[in-house]
């Protein structure tokens, strides 16, 4: 018997308050499977070209997984997706919690919402029974707040002030977690929605129960095991990157001027585990628990992830952890990115500093920073400025050649100039400035392995490859810190001084040839847990081909999708401060993006001007 | 007078974050550092990436690596997230 999939969309429109189910179009099931991938198909369908992000009919569409749950560990997930109104293309932004699978519990695989209310509302959705409700008493209210007034036993997804006020870069808060990047808040916000609450006790059909419990035992028992979700991700938090990076030079430091600071170490996840951590915190059905749970001076709260210390801290040149750990809480209670956030407040202290601005920001002020983050929310002052991003900003100030972003979407925390395959990554994502859309960083600087950080040589295919395995992982809606266990616990044990280990990485470096042999070919073999899982739960033979190939598929629907709302590939770029200004006197003198951006087009199956050509799209079925 | 950076675990056996040092090589630098912990400390400590300004030093001259003032050598090793 077929399983995986509820088939079941939800659709509410909050104008007409009208809900409608539709079962989805088997084929599309098959072709995009979930999650990110169901989520650009609905996109690409239910708008029309040049539909503007708060046009009411933009659908706000909220996806899970076919493994979201069935308790696969880290599987639950869901992803937002909706036009973003801070790049003006796509936005697909995703987080943990327990709201993914309460949505799948309800019956759905998806819910879509358009529409604007007249007055501030939330939908309950239990199971059938759908309801839109008067949201009054909630708006104004922050995540925590707003949850706190929601009924405990469904899961959420809420917006902040900053979603209310259409902050360009606002975020959607479910528990703890976070889904960030792009505006999706502000979209939300724009419907006058201020949250989703869904709950419902459904089965998810499992086509082939022993197999799928067979899996899940020997996957958690992989992930508990493995040094980088075993050992390294529980005790240290994604707060482990911050020594690594800025070894490496990589930390953005005071708006990407520097890459670390002497006082680094005070910001590590080391020091947070030591004085801060009360316990470790994390999603529903995940065994790794990479989450923080810290008190500062007597108050318990979340911690911070490495991105948030990044950004918010060595960007603004904070280096107090319980400083960073309140601003990083602060943007989460109003409902704000903190990486666009940081990256906007430390482009603005540029600007300031080089007298191109007038505003109260200066390196290291906690003070004026907290201001800024609620200014911001509430659009008071210098944070009306602010809550349009650093890319309008850019244009209203100048200072172009450092405003960090990619298509108008922030730069996490990691200088390209010293992985500069992260770079290409950067410059050609499809929703802008992103690092998790393939983390080809973890392959260059930060994880145990080390191909040439500042090479081009193989650098477009392990990118390509990388985006197309975090697409498919994300359109089963699982986590990708789940794809670190592919790479062999023996290297974390390897002496990077080792004749073995250097041998090895030179090899690596060499790939380049073999990797357009395997990105080109449909490996009939299943060797991951996820084709196996995937297996598992659909009941059809799903291969590392596969899911290669779903990957690929969905992420040139987004580059489709992207080009219909006007991108060019004039846009495939990196700020002149990351591609001309040396960072470091041994090297990292800016990424050759020229070098490598050509080779990408070709090996992706792109004309030269980043346009996906006919043999690629009917190659990959994608319907048009 | 160049800079040395461990990673956590050998500044907690140093007892300090950040070592200054005169030495004229990541060799040097790494035989002043290793004279301070116990051999097997030591084994276990440095089996990390090496980074002299931010690049690694195979990059470089090995640990023949001149040094020069303000110099950052920093010991780091792999992390996990993103």
């Amino acid at each position: 018997m077929p399983g995986g999939h509820m088939n079941c969309v939800l659709y509410v429109d909050l104008t007409t308050r009208s809900v409608e189910r539709k079962t989805p179009d088997p084929e599309d099931l098959r072709l995009y499977v979930g999650g990110r991938g169901l989520g650009i198909r609905l996109l690409y369908d239910l708008t029309e070209p040049g539909m503007d992000p708060y046009d009411e009919r933009m659908p706000l569409i909220f996806s899970a997984g076919p493994l979201t749950g069935t308790n696969a560990p880290q599987s639950n997930r869901f992803v937002v997706t909706t036009k973003s109104p801070l790049t003006g293309f796509l936005a697909d932004s995703h987080s943990g919690g327990s709201f993914a699978t309460k949505l799948r519990k309800a019956g759905y695989d998806a819910l879509v919402i358009r529409g604007r209310a007249p007055s501030p509302v939330y939908i309950q959705i239990d199971e059938d029974r759908v309801e839109i409700k008067d949201a009054s008493a909630l708006w104004g209210k922050t995540t925590s707040e707003t949850q706190a007034a929601l009924p405990k036993t469904h899961g959420m997804a809420v917006i902040g002030p900053a979603g209310e006020n259409k902050v360009r870069f606002a975020c959607i808060v479910s528990q703890k977690r976070v889904a960030g990047r792009g505006g999706v808040g502000a979209v939300m916000g724009s419907k006058n929605l201020k949250a989703v609450v869904v709950n419902g006790k459904k089965e998810i059909p499992v086509a082939d129960p022993e197999a799928y419990k067979a899996m899940r035992q020997a996957q958690t028992k992989l992930l508990q095991s493995h040094p980088a979700t075993g050992r390294i991700l529980p005790d240290l938090g994604t707060a482990s990157l911050v020594l690594v990076t800025a070894g490496r030079n990589i930390i953005p430091t005071r708006n990407y001027q520097a890459g670390q600071d002497l006082r680094s170490h005070l910001l590590s996840g080391e020091r947070m585990a030591e004085e801060f951590l009360e316990k470790k915190d994390g999603c529903m059905a995940c065994p790794v628990r990479c989450g923080r749970h810290v008190k500062v001076n007597g108050v318990e709260g979340k911690g911070p992830e490495f991105e948030t210390i990044g950004l918010m801290g060595h960007n603004l040149g904070i280096f107090d952890l319980a400083s960073v750990i309140e601003l990083g809480q602060l943007c989460d209670e109003v409902g704000v990115d903190s990486i666009s956030m940081g990256g906007t407040l430390g482009f603005v202290t540029e600007l300031t500093e080089r007298n191109m601005m007038e505003s109260p920001l200066a390196w290291g002020n906690v003070e004026a920073y907290r201001k800024a983050v609620l200014d911001t929310a509430a659009r008071r002052g210098l944070g009306d400025s602010l809550a349009e991003g650093t890319r309008r900003l850019a244009d209203r100030y100048g200072g172009q050649e450092f405003a960090i972003h990619v298509k108008g979407l922030d730069l996490p925390a990691y200088d390209p100039r010293g992985c500069v395959g992260q770079g290409l990554e950067y410059a050609v994502n499809n929703r802008g400035g992103c690092h998790i859309r393939g983390a080809t960083m973890y392959l260059e600087a930060t994880g145990p392995v080390s191909v040439d950080p500042e090479s081009p040589k193989a650098k477009p295919e392990l990118v390509i490859f990388q985006q197309n395995t975090n697409a498919g992982v994300s359109s089963l809606c699982m986590c990708y810190f789940s794809a670190y266990v592919v790479i062999p616990a023996i290297m974390h044990e390897l002496d990077p001084n080792s004749l073995v280990y250097r041998g090895l990485m030179g090899v690596i470096k060499q790939a380049g040839p073999l990797l357009r042999v395997v990105l080109a070919g449909k490996a009939p073999i299943q060797v991951l847990w996820y084709e196996n899982f995937l297996s598992a739960v659909l009941g059809r033979k799903v291969t590392m081909g596969d899911m290669a190939e779903l990957g690929e598929r969905v992420y040139n629907l987004e580059r489709l999708y992207n080009l219909r709302e006007g991108l060019t590939s004039a846009e495939d770029k990196l700020p002149d401060r990351l591609l001309h200004t040396p960072l470091s006197k041994n090297g990292q003198r800016g990424v050759p993006l020229d070098q490598m951006l050509p080779a990408y087009y070709k090996v992706r199956g792109w004309d030269s001007r980043g346009i996906p050509t006919k043999k690629t799209i009917t190659r990959l079925g994608i319907r048009v | 007078m160049a800079i040395f950076k461990p990673h956590a675990k050998l500044a907690a056996l140093l007892g300090e974050p950040t070592i200054r040092s005169e030495a004229a090589t990541v060799g040097e630098l790494l035989d002043e550092v290793q004279s301070r912990v116990s051999p097997e400390d030591w084994k276990r400590a440095s089996k990390a990436t090496i980074l002299v300004n931010g690049r690694s030093v195979h990059y470089l001259k090995g640990m023949r690596t001149p040094l020069g003032a303000d110099d950052q050598v920093w010991m780091v090793y792999p992390a996990s997230g993103g």
